[in-house]
């Protein structure tokens, strides 16, 4: 083996400039492919980070009526004018034991740690009134957590000053709240000059309730810009329309509304979570921990149909890139082809002397072979390189994170090897098959 | 007279050993032969005619034709009976196209036999797989050729090592057996050089050289000096005469010349396909 790489490094150095030619063959090839690969591998990294800004990645929970289990009837049950009574009023039409309770979801957190990039617990008490010196603004309340604000596809706004809401909020049920800009200006003057401010907030449902919360923070929406460039999706926020939204903490909101749970739960799952069996798995927990009868949560992946749309364009790409990719090697394999037909009719006479000398077909055949995976070899080498270069110089001028794939080098040596053996085996195998005597005689 | 040759010719020491010729001496004296000798296939002598008892190689009735064209085929040798004992010294000698090159590729376990027979060292030839042919080429025979055939752009180190490869000789004895051989035909000194920074007669001793890589029982010289002037193709002939008479090789000459025939022990003589005669050599200067 060690003597059939020597031949065929000696053979490749006698004749330098066919053998350049060759291997330039296998470094476009290669290169291209493997460029190609880095540059689709880039797009989907770039894909993955956008579908998780854009809440790709996000699945939301919320209780709701059996469909065999007539929740209607159970609403039409309840004397709704009678408040005293009508308990499910302050739990937006559902019994108490139905809504999920921070211990459960607590529980919950902790079960699917791993795969919970974020998740937010909220609560919207619906609309209310603020009235500060005789000035009266429409707003809506919603009761969050901490985490609210780690996960930007939950909503679009930015704090601007003071702080977000945090867990200790939470845990005490603090009357603070996060109110918008244009609010604070109208109110304050400017947002700095709200922090602090104290400010009554009169809700109307489920009773009419005034709530005095400070104000600790104050935030600003962000223009949506965002949206999937393969499939032109944009997400808007119609739940606030014309009412200025207010932030508490869900506790706060849960108290304020007298309720003992909530209904709604958004979750972000870690990038390159498989959504789908994560849906899954968080419906089998709940239907283990869930037991109220005639209710069950629902898990919903928010932007399912365009997500899916957006991975039958990438996988159509994909299969574009690999049948390039395919077509390439396959035209690089014929260039080995050609060069070594080429080589060994060239050398004949020296096939013929080697026989002579004792050599096997075995012999031959390997002497050829390994010439031709030496040269796809020392090719698919400087391929991997300059198409590693080349692909990540592309994708970063595109806008993509720079990425190698281990997977891609590995199937490239794996192919350029390949296409040695099996471009290799006709030639070597013709030169093997020579008659001594004809060799020896061939001018 | 042998030492007054060597002193005109400033040649590897043991060119000294080649030149003495102990057998012509004894060869029985014979007429001349010319090139209008009628053949005399009657007299063909049918024991060993050097002494030598040891049967080496056997051929019977060798037939060998070629197809030529589509339904033509063309006979190049027509039955060619000749037993070869170990150690001989034989130069075949016929013009061109006699049949003699075809003759000796059979022999040499190149080539096989439309028909007949032939047998080597025990083995029959046209019965062995191609790879037995390869095995016995490697282990009991040495080519040297007309035009050398060494590999380009190999050193002549490399290119003696080449038979040892093929003979799956362990890389470490290789090297050693190389330069002794090297050594052997006074090459050693040029062990680094590529062919084509040699003289024909520098390559054809390396030549002999590889021949020589595995010690094989037979060296096939198909018209070694051939391409040399008269003065190195001397210089080689005396190589194969130490190789004959120190080593006991058995040596098969082609040849042109009648002079470098008639030095050897045995001269066997092929016209269109068939031995003419089979007699002793007439010694070196004779």
């Amino acid at each position: 083996m060690r003597d059939n790489i020597k031949l065929a490094f000696r053979s490749i150095r006698a004749n330098k400039m066919r053998a350049m030619l060759t291997m330039l063959g296998i470094i476009i090839g290669i290169a291209s492919v493997i460029a190609i690969m880095t540059i689709s591998s880039a797009m989907n990294l770039a894909m993955e980070a956008q579908n998780a800004a854009m809440g790709y990645n996000n699945l939301n929970l919320t209780v709701e009526a059996e469909d065999d289990y007539d929740a209607s009837s159970v609403l039409l049950s309840v004397p709704v004018a009678s408040s005293s009574s009508n308990q499910y009023k302050y739990t937006q039409g559902m019994p108490p034991e139905a809504l999920l309770d921070m211990e459960t979801m607590k529980d919950f957190e902790q079960h699917f740690d791993d795969r919970i990039k974020g998740i937010s617990y909220t609560w919207d008490t619906g609309s209310g009134k603020t009235t500060l010196a005789h000035q009266t603004t429409n707003v809506s309340l919603t009761g969050v957590n901490a985490k609210y604000l780690d996960v930007a596809s939950f909503s679009k706004i930015e704090l601007e000053t003071g702080r977000w809401v945090t867990q200790e909020d939470v845990d005490k049920g603090k009357k603070v709240a996060v109110i918008k800009n244009d609010l604070a200006a109208t109110m304050f003057g400017s947002s700095d000059g709200a922090l602090g401010q104290q400010i009554d907030v009169t809700i109307t449902e489920p009773n009419v309730t005034t709530l005095t919360v400070t104000i600790v923070g104050v935030y600003h929406s962000v223009a949506t810009t965002g949206g999937n460039i393969l499939t032109g999706t944009y997400s808007f926020d119609f739940s606030s329309f014309g009412n200025t939204r207010i932030y508490l903490p869900v506790s706060t909101a849960l108290e304020v509304s007298r309720s003992t749970g909530i209904t709604s739960i958004s979750l972000a799952g870690v990038d390159g979570v498989d959504l789908a069996k994560f849906q899954q798995d968080i419906e089998n927990y709940f239907q283990s921990v869930y037991t109220y009868k005639g209710y069950h949560v629902l898990v919903e992946e928010p932007w399912s149909s365009s997500s899916d749309s957006s991975d039958n364009t990438m996988k159509t790409l994909q299969t574009a890139f690999s049948v390039t990719a395919a077509i390439s090697l396959l035209v690089v394999g014929i260039g080995v082809m050609n060069i070594m037909m080429v080589s060994i009719t060239e050398r004949t006479r020296e096939i013929g002397v080697r026989k002579a000398l004792g050599a096997k077909r075995r012999d031959i055949r390997m002497q050829f072979i390994t010439e031709s995976i030496v040269l796809s070899f020392i090719g698919g080498i400087i391929g991997i390189i300059i198409g590693m270069v080349a692909g990540n110089i592309a994708a970063h001028l595109m806008g993509y994170p720079a990425t190698a794939s281990i997977t891609s080098v590995l199937l490239s040596f794996g192919v350029s090897v390949s296409i040695g053996v099996f471009f290799g085996f006709y030639p070597a195998n013709k030169a093997a098959k020579m008659n001594p005597i004809d060799a020896l005689r061939y001018e | 007279m042998d030492k007054n040759e060597i002193k005109q010719n400033p040649a590897p020491k043991l060119c000294s050993i080649a030149a003495s010729c102990p057998n012509f001496k004894e060869a029985p004296p014979q007429k001349r032969r010319s090139a209008n000798d009628e053949p005399v296939m009657d007299k063909l002598p049918t024991e060993s005619i050097t002494g030598k008892t040891k049967l080496l190689i056997e051929a019977k009735d060798i037939i060998r034709s070629f197809q030529i064209g589509k339904d033509e085929t063309l006979e190049v040798l027509h039955g060619i009976n000749l037993k070869i004992y170990e150690s001989e010294f034989v130069a075949i000698v016929g013009a061109s196209g006699s049949g003699k090159s075809t003759f000796m590729n059979i022999v040499g376990a190149l080539d096989r036999p439309t028909s007949g027979t032939i047998m080597l060292n025990g083995v029959n030839l046209e019965k062995a797989s191609d790879d037995k042919l390869s095995y016995i080429r490697s282990k009991e025979i040495g080519f040297v050729f007309q035009s050398y055939n060494l590999i380009g752009r190999t050193t002549a180190l490399d290119n003696v090592e080449l038979p040892m490869m093929y003979a799956d000789t362990p890389t470490s004895k290789r090297k050693d057996r190389a330069m002794e051989m090297l050594k052997l035909v006074g090459m050693d000194d040029r062990a680094d050089h590529m062919p084509n920074e040699m003289s024909g007669g520098q390559n054809q001793r390396v030549a002999i050289a590889r021949a020589m890589a595995n010690d094989p029982k037979i060296i096939f010289a198909d018209e070694p000096t051939g391409a040399l002037d008269s003065k190195t193709g001397h210089l080689v002939m005396d190589i194969f005469h130490t190789l004959h008479e120190k080593q006991g090789k058995t040596i098969l000459f082609v040849t042109h010349s009648p002079e470098l025939a008639e030095e050897c022990e045995r001269v066997v003589t092929i016209k269109d396909g068939t031995v003419i005669s089979d007699r002793r050599g007439d010694g070196k200067n004779a």
